[in-house]
């Protein structure tokens, strides 16, 4: 992978590489100026085993997930960089012919002249980057194994001058050895690995082509590697090759006229991938050549003929293709992976803050003998540092693991699509993860240190709760302008900190001024901004002015990231902040500021983003990095709602079950636990509760999707979908089957509709421009410039190009009485759907057409930019009925002016869209005779079949290719294997995301190792007083289970309700929201078993306390 | 009487083997007990071959120095700890070979408890820990808010049931336990240096109530102590010196 975050990936390793040298300076620094820390620091390693393992353990994860991230990335890369070259070849660039504007106002293909070969060839052949300039002819014909009983009605035939193509090698078998297509007869033929797959050939035996139903036999003399010179276009189609000659004979002079290719394929030298660099050099040279070998010749030429000529450097595009999506799924790796860093740093918070508590007696002796604050951060630093280590060497080595199994799901996945990824890695990947992740977790430790590190000597001493030595201002007038200063301040101080040139240029003019005060007084400048940080460095203040700073900036750049972080942070900051007053020497009870502050936070994010805009009268515009913020701030405010209002949930567990008999003490106790340990409760509910989150809501929103598109209904009321085309015409599958004789297939037909594509990309429609409301009482016709009236002008001024292309089906009575297609929106001239396909049934001028074809201001139609949702206002995208709309298609005497009176439902019409892999156009279905009328011949005809109830779609679509050769998908099927390849990479992408739960699991067992080594004394007294020792264990399990239950609980509750915003507010359009219970539900219920069997060791543990030994415990 | 090795009036040290109780007054009673801690591999005999009996209704210090075992003596007769060799026999039933849940039951019902660091538990507030051993032996959550309530009452701290240790003095931490040890009515009450961590004045309070509720309620008191003000206010002091019984003092007899 060359690119990350637009950034080259050698210069991102060098940055991670610096970083890390940064790092390693500070920890040489204190090793060399104070041994003594680092000794110590060290020491503290072997003291508790299982405390370290937890420790590395929670280092680990971020390397997990960047190596994860970056394994997957160079896997992908190398794999579709391997697929592309084994795919290509020797054809690194294709000239291909543009389509044209025919006098119909439509596009035609023509193929590309024999001269423009012949010139071409003659220009290049001298060139030491080219090795061969060749025709190649593609064709689609159905294909047949009579032997062994097999068709291939996709079968892509591909026809090359034989003795180039065996000079340059550009056919070659299976393992690579170039095959001689010279030396192939006039009756045989080189097949590739699919259609040998597809066929049950292999070399001797005889297929047989069909063209235009009359079939010819051909001998398999070889099998060629699936290359798209041996018939695979894509997706490793079937197919085959041959000389030109014979596919021309094959073919015949109507299908494929004489002197004519489909592509000319230029080979560089240097072998298969010899040429790439030179590639764009070359690509210019041919797009230059192709311009001035029309401008130079005249006489050969029309005028533009050759601009309709494109080159593309296809190897060199599929390869940059691979590394952008290399790099797409690398980022969405690290973007998801970002829940599970977060918890990882958050269980190093936790863990360092749990050594802190353990070691406060003998920390707050060393602070009383002398060490300094910084001593003791210099200290943990060094000791984390050694984890760190650790922690990024295993973090890479399971990282290449899991992504060797993320792999291998994956391939699971794509298995259906005829794809393999290959597992790599790259140096320049493993030196970032295992760099990112020691940055990472140095970064954290560093903090976590100064946390640790703070504490009060008296209370570290005595080892009573630093809340006794809390911090509070008595609201006094001193006091409050005091903190308004410190906000002032802070401000500046930050001013002049990002002001850094300004300070820069005042202190290098002093420094120039040589003199003794100005040299005094130059670094101080530099100081300044720090200094006034400093002096009263409040983190409420910084929330306030940093939430302030970047809600200026979201509305600024009407984008929602800072706004939504700005409009979070500031509660926040203003409940640390009123948090430490005192108001007439009392605190604000902590539970109703912390109730008022998180419950406002939570419902500026759970209020739909409308309501943001209309308070600042903006828009506001965001992505997928939303979700990353959601998750954090509504988990932080969940989470501290929580164990601000835990005693309150603990009195109603105790309601509910805390008269279970003997449990009742036990219930008691551990429900009594994690309330009063709130921060080390609130930290491990919040990790819990934050993957829960990624995992619920982004598999809610994953499910929805699938659900919608790949459930039931979705196939518009037809089970089977049949292709022909010209070569192999079939205008009716039902007589079709009749005249094959195949009556047991036909049997199992309850309809078969027709539906005739016209050419994909030729068709163009004009804006036609009324809108008309109220029709009957008011007949209000708009035009371009809003005033009424039909402005006929706009039809010819609005230039053929202007206009935009949509796809027109046509569709015969058969289609209409089998579809089952939800219109979403209907002409307010119907009453009724059925009104509106009656309509279309009769033959009248009018059409269905697909939502962006009526969407975004005739975003379909081009020209003069009228949206009927705009006019009158009381229409709108939710509005179920539509204005008019009257649409001109084609130009001349085929132009036919067509009225749209319905919108298809977006989902129930997927299987109706008729743009395949082209792009986007829009789709018109309208009747059959009028799409005729305006495009001409179709480009192909699409079947639709709705079987009867007994029968089997896939037996039926398998009878359609048998008997009639051409191509049939079972529907059916087609969505199950779409719903498997969607569960795999759901799968995927929540065993990564679940990657973070081991954090949670991991602080359970940590605060639960903690709880037997503090509580010993108190187990001691429990089991004097008549706790039997099961009943210590059952009680150190529950108190685990009801923390875990509470994150968990917490995740689902504010991923569902953010989902439930996104449905609701139509984030995901007409998706209605689906939970996926069977999916998540084992997920959750599986790390809550997964943090019993962690906390059990502990509890076990505690149960086997001895009792005089913990008694004596201090 | 004779003088010991201290100076402290000491009576002969009970016989060895001393055979098993057959009064009911004799609440009580151990032969020859012995334990033996391992202490990084070198073992450390805390007992060895004591033997005593306590009567119903007594209270019994144990006095002697740091290490001599008075600790594992008092763990060893409330069952809180095993012993390697000899018999104990609290209320008639011999607790060596006893099972652990059998013996945590037992101490549940009968005995109760009072630790030197008071021992409460910090996440349940003061009535609540009073309540846990009624709660344990089954008693509704309704007839054990008000016993223990009661319990608070009796010493002195009702006005306090809803605070947490934390927010208690040592000496009111002190009453807690006590009325802890004592909601579920028990037999015998241990004390493991009640006053240890008290001042004087508290320390004399708190000897005053468990003198009261011993003469009151006619429960078993054996309180092990160092400080002989303490230990003169029991009926009987046990001296102890490396494992053994050395004698015994009677300051006052039973029922004086």
């Amino acid at each position: 992978m060359e690119e990350l975050f637009g950034l080259p990936t050698i210069q991102l390793m060098w940055i991670v590489v610096a970083i890390v040298g940064v790092a390693a300076a500070v920890i040489g620094y204190i090793f060399f100026k104070r041994p003594i820390l680092v000794r110590m620091g060290l020491r503290n390693i072997p003291r508790r085993r299982a405390q370290t393992v937890l420790v590395t353990m929670g280092l680990t994860l971020a390397t997990i997930i960047v190596t994860i991230a970056f394994s997957t990335g160079d896997s992908l890369a190398v794999s579709i960089r391997d697929t592309a070259i084994d795919g290509l070849q020797r054809v690194d660039h294709l000239i291909s012919a543009e389509e044209v504007a025919g006098d119909a106002g439509f596009e035609q293909t023509e193929g590309i002249p024999q001269q423009v070969l012949d010139d071409l060839s003659a220009e290049f052949a001298g060139d030491e980057r080219v090795d061969a300039v060749f025709g190649a002819r593609f064709e689609l014909v159905p294909a047949e194994h009579p032997d062994a009983g097999q068709t291939e009605p996709e079968f892509y035939l591909v026809g090359l001058d034989p003795d180039l193509a065996t000079r340059i090698g550009a056919v070659v078998d299976e393992s690579g050895d170039p095959l001689a297509l010279n030396a192939l007869a006039a009756n045989e033929i080189v097949i590739n690995q699919r259609a040998a797959r597809e066929l049950a050939a292999g070399p001797g035996d005889v297929v047989r082509l069909y063209v235009q139903g009359s079939a010819r036999p051909f001998t398999v003399a070889a099998i060629g590697n699936d290359a798209i010179l041996s018939g695979n276009v894509g997706e490793g189609t079937a197919g085959g090759v041959m000389g030109v000659g014979a596919f021309q004979s094959l073919l015949g002079s109507e299908l494929s006229p004489p002197g004519q290719w489909s592509s000319i394929v230029i080979s560089g030298a240097g072998g298969v991938e010899g040429a790439l660099d030179v590639s764009d050099s070359l690509d210019a040279d041919i797009s230059a050549a192709l311009i001035r070998l029309g401008q130079e010749n005249p006489a050969l030429y029309e005028p533009n003929e050759l601009a309709r000529f494109s080159s593309e450097p296809l190897k060199a595009n599929l390869l940059e293709d691979a590394e952008l999506i290399a790099s797409v799924f690398t980022t969405l790796f690290l973007f998801m992976g970002s829940f599970s860093v977060a918890a990882g740093i958050l269980l190093i918070f936790l863990i360092f803050a749990m050594l802190a508590e353990e070691r406060k007696p003998e920390m707050g002796i060393a602070r009383a003998v002398g060490m300094q604050r910084n001593d003791l951060i210099q200290m943990y630093i060094s000791e984390g540092m050694v984890y760190n280590m650790g922690a990024a060497a295993i973090g890479v080595v399971l990282g290449l693991l899991f992504a060797l199994g993320m792999i291998a799901v994956m391939n699971e996945g794509f298995q259906n699509f005829g794809f393999q990824f290959t597992w790599a890695v790259t140096i320049k990947s493993l030196v970032i993860s295992a760099g990112i992740g020691i940055v990472i977790t140095f970064i954290t430790v560093v903090f976590s240190s100064f946390r640790a590190a703070r504490l009060n000597i008296v209370a570290a001493i005595r080892d009573i709760p630093e809340s006794q030595y809390e911090e509070t201002y008595a609201l006094t007038g001193w006091r409050v302008l005091r903190n308004v200063l410190g906000v002032f301040t802070t401000a500046i101080g930050m001013a002049l900190l990002i002001t850094t040139p300004v300070t820069l240029i005042l202190g290098a003019l002093l420094l120039m001024m040589d003199q003794p005060w100005s040299r005094r007084l130059a670094p101080r400048v530099f100081l300044l901004g720090w200094r006034v940080l400093r002096w009263n460095p409040q983190w409420w203040v910084l929330f306030v002015i940093g939430g302030i700073y970047l809600l200026s900036i979201g509305l600024q750049d009407e984008f929602l990231l800072p706004y939504m972080t700005g409009v979070s942070l500031i509660p926040f900051g203003i409940v640390m902040g009123l948090n430490k007053l005192r108001l007439g020497g009392r605190r604000i009870p902590q539970r109703l500021l912390y109730t008022v502050g998180t419950g406002f936070v939570m419902f500026l994010w759970f209020i739909p983003n409308r309501w943001h805009e209309d308070v600042f009268n903006t828009t506001l515009q965001g992505g997928p990095e939303l979700f990353v913020l959601a998750g954090t701030m509504l988990t932080a405010a969940g989470t501290l709602l929580l164990v601000f209002n835990l005693d309150i949930i603990v009195g109603a567990i105790r309601a509910a079950v805390g008269g279970i008999g003997r449990l009742a003490p036990v219930i008691r106790t551990a429900a009594a636990y994690p309330a009063a340990a709130r921060y080390r409760t609130g930290m491990t509910i919040a990790m819990i509760a934050l993957i829960t989150f990624a995992l619920v809501n982004f598999s809610t929103i994953n499910a929805s999707f699938s659900q919608a598109f790949a459930g039931d209904g979705t196939a518009s009321g037809f089970e089977v979908l049949a292709y022909s085309t010209d070569v192999n015409e079939v205008n009716d599958i039902r007589a079709g089957l009749q005249q094959a004789g195949a009556n047991d297939v036909l049997a199992d037909i309850d309809n078969a509709g027709r539906l005739d594509v016209g050419p994909e990309r030729g068709t163009r429609a004009l804006t036609v421009l009324t809108e008309e409301w109220d029709a009957v009482a008011n007949a209000l016709i708009l035009g371009s410039d809003g005033q009424p009236g039909l402005i006929e002008t706009d039809v010819a001024t609005v230039p053929v190009e202007d206009r935009g292309a949509v796809i027109l089906g046509g569709i015969d009575t058969d289609f209409i009485d089998g579809q089952e297609i939800t219109l979403q929106a209907i002409s307010h001239r119907y009453e009724s759907e059925s009104e509106v396909w009656a309509a279309i049934r009769s033959g009248e001028p009018v059409a269905v057409a697909t939502d962006d074809a009526v969407g975004g201001g005739f975003a379909g139609f081009g020209g003069n930019g009228l949206d009927p949702w705009s006019a009158p206002e009381s229409i709108n995208e939710d509005s179920t009925r539509l204005p008019l709309i009257m649409v001109e298609l084609g130009l001349g005497e085929r132009a036919q002016r067509v009225e749209i009176i319905g919108v298809i439902d977006e989902i129930t019409g997927e299987f109706i869209d008729l743009d395949g892999e082209t792009g986007s156009l829009p789709t018109l279905l309208l009747p059959i005779d009028i799409a005729t009328q305006v495009t001409g011949e179709p480009s192909y005809t699409r079947h639709y079949v709705s079987i009867t109830s007994d029968a089997d779609s896939l037996e039926v679509a398998q009878g359609i290719e048998r008997e009639l050769r051409i191509s049939a998908v079972d529907i059916k099927g087609e969505i199950e294997r779409q719903q498997s390849f969607q569960s795999s990479i759901l799968a995927l992408f929540q065993g990564f995301i679940g990657i973070g739960l081991v954090a949670g699991l991991a602080a359970l067992g940590v605060i639960a190792l903690r709880a037997v080594v503090e509580r010993r004394q108190q187990i001691g007294v429990l089991r004097a007083i008549g706790f039997q020792a099961r009943l210590v264990g059952f009680e150190l399990l529950l108190e685990m289970a009801f923390i875990a239950l509470l994150g968990l609980g917490l995740g689902t509750a504010l991923a569902l309700g953010l989902a439930w915003r996104l449905f609701a507010e139509g984030t995901f359009g007409d998706i209605s929201m689906y939970i996926p219970v069977g999916t998540v539900l084992p997920v959750l219920i599986g790390a809550f078993i997964a943090s019993l069997v962690l906390t059990y060791f502990p509890a076990r543990q505690a149960a086997r306390t001895t009792i005089a030994e913990a008694l004596r415990y201090e | 009487m004779s003088r010991g090795p201290l100076g402290i009036d000491v009576e002969a040290a009970p016989q060895k083997n001393a055979t098993a109780p057959t009064d009911d007054e004799s609440i009580i009673w151990a032969s020859n007990v012995h334990k033996t801690y391992d202490a990084g591999g070198s073992p450390v005999h805390a007992l060895r071959g004591v033997s005593l009996s306590v009567a119903r209704g007594e209270m019994v210090s144990i006095m002697g120095p740091s290490g001599c075992g008075k600790t594992t003596l008092l763990n060893c007769l409330s069952g809180l700890e095993t012993v390697d060799q000899g018999e104990i026999s609290i209320e008639g039933r011999m607790i060596q070979g006893m099972p652990d849940a059998e013996r945590t039951d037992h101490r549940a019902q009968r005995m109760g408890f009072i630790f030197q660091f008071y021992n409460l538990l910090p996440v349940l507030s003061a009535v609540e820990n009073v309540e846990l051993p009624l709660l344990l032996g089954g008693v509704g959550q309704g007839e054990s808010r008000e016993r223990a309530q009661q319990a608070l009452d009796n010493v002195g701290l009702l006005d306090w049931a809803s605070h947490r240790p934390a927010q208690l003095s040592g000496g009111q931490r002190q009453r807690v336990t006590i009325a802890r040890a004592l909601v579920n009515n028990p037999a015998i009450v241990w004390g493991d240096e009640p006053t240890g961590d008290l001042d004087s004045t508290n320390a004399n309070q708190i000897m005053e109530l468990l003198e009261e509720l011993n003469q009151r309620n006619r429960q078993t008191f054996v309180i092990v102590t160092h400080d002989e003000d303490i230990g003169r206010r029991a009926n009987r002091t046990i001296h102890m010196r490396d494992g053994e019984i050395e004698g015994e003092t009677i300051h006052r007899r039973l029922g004086s």
